[in-house]
């Protein structure tokens, strides 16, 4: 132990002696580690922020969608009565269908088509759990209100030359409705859905909009979820007998949607990170270079070294020390570093309105700390061999 | 000094130093490789999207439901076939073409697959072969007394089923049989981000009587020339809009289309360049960490230069001609990397099914040449001003 304290002591004191050269070294590993960990922590905490978000939906969810894929869900239709034949199976507690129509929608003589969306007022509750629906000022809406409207944030500061407010009046189809409550502005991924829409009674999207309305989506929640894979089984078999034997619908459960989007973002991740790692490559070379010449400034040193009794693995190990040395303070800094533009973009995408969380994660400080430590030992195994292997008769006869 | 003679000299130097010249060299050759691959695949991606959309005519424009953001595009149907008359009836528009769209489920054997139909008129073949929207490779497009006749994608009809579908095959939509009469490539659709997955083409009447969707989804507008879209776009609102009592639609030219998606890939390029440059700025550290070195080393040898009359500029210039040499020589093998790197990223994608043809331009090569050198010249400045700031009495006395 008292061995290898010296051996550390050594290593600093020969790498503070050429000053300069170590600094320069150390900063390649410095911009590498940083450049990685930055685009890391950044990527951690989006990932995080859509788990939370999928799992605020709940484990017990499932979603019917029509058609197989998003475009095609906007062209296909599910039936008017889907919703009650899946509240009729086993396994369901509630299947609550939400449409959407595109409508005019006049303030003070000016219209402008937008989502108008239609939902169950008791399910209100099961919305705003998933984040959909969570207001910032005003109140729900209840079975009673038949003209009354929720209207998205967005929408309501942006769509009309003056901000709307509650208590304001909209005109659709030339009937008169009250803004009763206005969202809080939405997350990323689903919520966004609500933040340019108008919602109302489901009702009244029929009465005054389209009679005909079929469910854009179902939101089914099922007793359990241990449930949740034989419903979806139910689901498909008794909507496909109601639909002419054709499965020109989708069930999906939350865990399904967060794959896709996760997914997503980790192809993203390793591109990017892959291009930041090249950087650190450069660095290693960088190390590789200053311990190659520090090898041939020092030969006469080991030369005096392994002629008073140094072994071949004593050299080698000072020389991998100083290496590894290298990577583990410009992984120190460069970590530190890395952090803080994480979070310097986190606090500008946020003051962009982007939610962009920068997350520190012991399990990443560490990770980068061993990669750096492991990129300077590497870098470091060629110019060690080189020293170790040296004859010292030869190495004491060099200038 | 002639120049010629500084040149021969600086190489002979690094020469000397052979292997510490090469690891330095390598920092830059990876970061110039890396810049450059990126640039040359970037330019080949923003050509092939550009070549998609000028085929589409840069004299055509598109008239969509909803009020412009993707969302109630995707779910308004406010566009009506008696538009069509009305916007032909506009000066300086040569054709419309109407897209009937719809979803359906195609069935091959027991199995079956969601699709999206597209619907058009024969007449309209020729506009759409030359848009590049249909690709005919193998048969032939919907002729005038095709009722039950399919135009397949090459991939959907290798991968939808568990065969592949052939030409003169038969699949079941909505119980009639159709007969698949043509296969067309779908990739130059993807390029241009029109792609929705499977999409199949057939006559526009199967649209409208067997799917029911009687209205057109889109209108493509000809004009006879690229100077009149601004005027025929004001025309079509105005016409439109006092028809359809409000704007519920929007008019989108191939122009806006085209410059919409250079701005998204000339983002991720910034991105990923930047990146890439990381690496660049820390191979510059190694430059300056190498010459530093030398400067060292041959403090002797400037002390004697400066003895025997040599100035402080030809000292200074002698340090940064090495240092430029090595940005130079890095960025001709960093170069020569790169384009072989871009070629071989081409290759990976062609076998993914993605043609995607890099651009080398003289423009990257000589550019790429001169930001290398300059970011060895930049590197080796301080270096060199330090070996010429030397006091040759102090410089001669050094061990």
């Amino acid at each position: 132990m008292a061995m290898n304290i010296e051996l550390l002591k050594i290593a600093l004191g020969n790498l503070m002696h050429e000053r300069v050269r170590s600094y320069l070294t150390l900063l390649g590993i410095i911009i590498g580690i940083a450049a990685i960990v930055a685009l890391m922590s950044v990527a951690e905490g989006m990932n995080i922020a859509i788990s939370e978000q999928f799992e605020k939906m709940g484990a017990d969810t499932l979603i019917v969608h029509p058609g197989s894929s998003f475009i095609q869900s906007t062209f296909a239709k599910l039936q008017k009565d889907d919703a009650d034949k899946i509240a009729s199976l086993k396994g369901v507690e509630s299947a609550t269908p939400i449409y959407m129509k595109v409508t005019s929608v006049s303030y003070r003589d000016e219209a402008k088509s937008t989502a108008v969306i239609g939902i169950r007022p008791g399910s209100q509750e099961n919305l705003s759990a998933v984040g959909m629906l969570e207001l910032q000022s005003g109140r729900r809406l209840e079975n009673t209100d038949t003209y009354g409207l929720l209207v998205g944030n967005n929408f309501a500061e942006k769509a009309y030359e003056k901000e709307l407010g509650i208590k304001n009046r909209l005109i659709i189809n030339g009937k008169s409705f009250k803004i009763i409550g206005i969202t809080k502005p939405a997350g990323q991924s689903f919520g966004a859905f609500f933040d340019n829409a108008i919602i109302m009674n489901e009702k009244t999207l029929k009465a005054v909009i389209d009679e005909n309305a079929t469910p854009f989506r179902i939101s089914v929640k099922a007793t359990s979820s241990a449930e949740v894979e034989p419903l979806k089984q139910r689901i498909r078999s008794a909507l496909k007998k109601a639909h002419n034997n054709e499965e020109d619908f989708q069930v999906i459960n939350a865990g399904q949607i967060l794959e896709g989007a996760t997914s997503v973002l980790l192809l993203i991740e390793i591109v990017l990170v892959g291009i930041a790692a090249i950087s650190l490559l450069v660095g290693g070379i960088g190390i590789m270079n200053t311990m190659l010449m520090a090898v041939i400034e020092r030969t006469r040193e080991i030369g005096i070294m392994k002629a008073i009794g140094a072994t071949n693995a004593q050299v080698l190990s000072l020389f991998l020390v100083e290496s590894g040395l290298i990577g583990l303070i410009g992984g120190i800094i460069g970590i530190a570093l890395g952090l803080g533009i994480a979070f310097a973009i986190s606090i500008i995408a946020n003051s962009a309105g982007f939610g962009l969380p920068a997350i520190a994660s012991p399990l990443l400080i560490a990770g980068a700390m061993l990669f750096a430590v492991m990129v300077g030992i590497i870098s470091g195994v060629i110019p060690a061999r080189r020293a170790a292997l040296l004859d010292p008769v030869e190495a004491l006869r060099q200038q | 000094m002639l120049s010629a003679e500084l040149f021969s000299i600086a190489f002979k130097n690094l020469a000397h130093q052979r292997l510490r010249s090469y690891l330095t060299l390598l920092g830059i050759i990876i970061g110039i490789a890396a810049i450059v691959a990126l640039i040359s695949v970037g330019a080949g991606l923003q050509g092939a999207v550009e070549q998609q959309f000028t085929k589409m005519g840069l004299n055509t424009l598109f008239v969509e439901p909803g009020s412009g953001d993707f969302l109630t595009t995707a779910i308004a149907r406010t566009i009506k076939e008696s538009d069509i008359a009305l916007i032909e009836s506009i000066p300086g528009v040569t054709g419309v073409v109407p897209f009937y769209e719809a979803s359906a489920e195609i069935v091959h054997r027991e199995k079956s697959v969601g699709a999206l139909v597209m619907g058009y008129d024969p007449k309209d073949s020729g506009f759409l072969e030359e848009s590049g929207f249909l690709n005919i490779e193998e048969g032939r497009g919907i002729s005038g007394n095709d009722t039950y006749a399919l135009v397949i994608g090459r991939q959907f009809a290798e991968n939808a089923f568990d065969e592949p579908l052939r030409l003169k095959e038969q699949v079941e939509i909505k119980g009639k049989k159709f007969r698949i009469v043509g296969l067309m490539d779908e990739t130059g659709m993807s390029l241009a981000g029109i792609s929705v997955g499977n999409m199949v083409f057939v006559h526009r009447n199967v649209v409208k009587e067997l799917l029911g969707e009687k209205e057109p989804v889109e209108l493509a507008v000809k004009t006879s020339s690229r100077e009149m879209v601004a005027g025929v776009t004001e025309a079509i609102k105005a016409k439109l809009e006092k028809k359809h009592n409000e704007e519920d639609f929007s008019v989108m030219s191939v122009e806006q289309m085209l410059s919409g998606a250079n701005v998204i890939i000339g983002i991720i390029q910034l991105v990923l360049i930047g990146l890439a440059a990381i690496s660049l700025l820390v191979g510059g550290i190694g430059i300056m960490n190498t010459m530093l070195m030398a400067v060292i080393e041959r403090t002797r040898e400037i002390g004697v230069m400066k003895a025997t009359g040599a100035t402080n500029s030809q000292v200074l210039s002698l340090f940064v001609a090495e240092a430029g040499l090595i940005g130079l020589i890095g960025g001709a093998i960093g170069i020569a990397l790169g384009a072989m790197l871009s070629l071989l990223i081409s290759f990976a994608a062609g076998l993914a099914g993605l043609s995607l043809q890099p651009e080398i331009s003289l423009g990257l090569v000589f550019g790429a040449a001169a930001f290398s050198m300059i970011v060895g010249i930049l590197s080796g400045a301080y270096p060199a001003a330090k070996a010429a700031s030397l006091d040759p009495v102090e410089a001669l006395r050094y061990e």
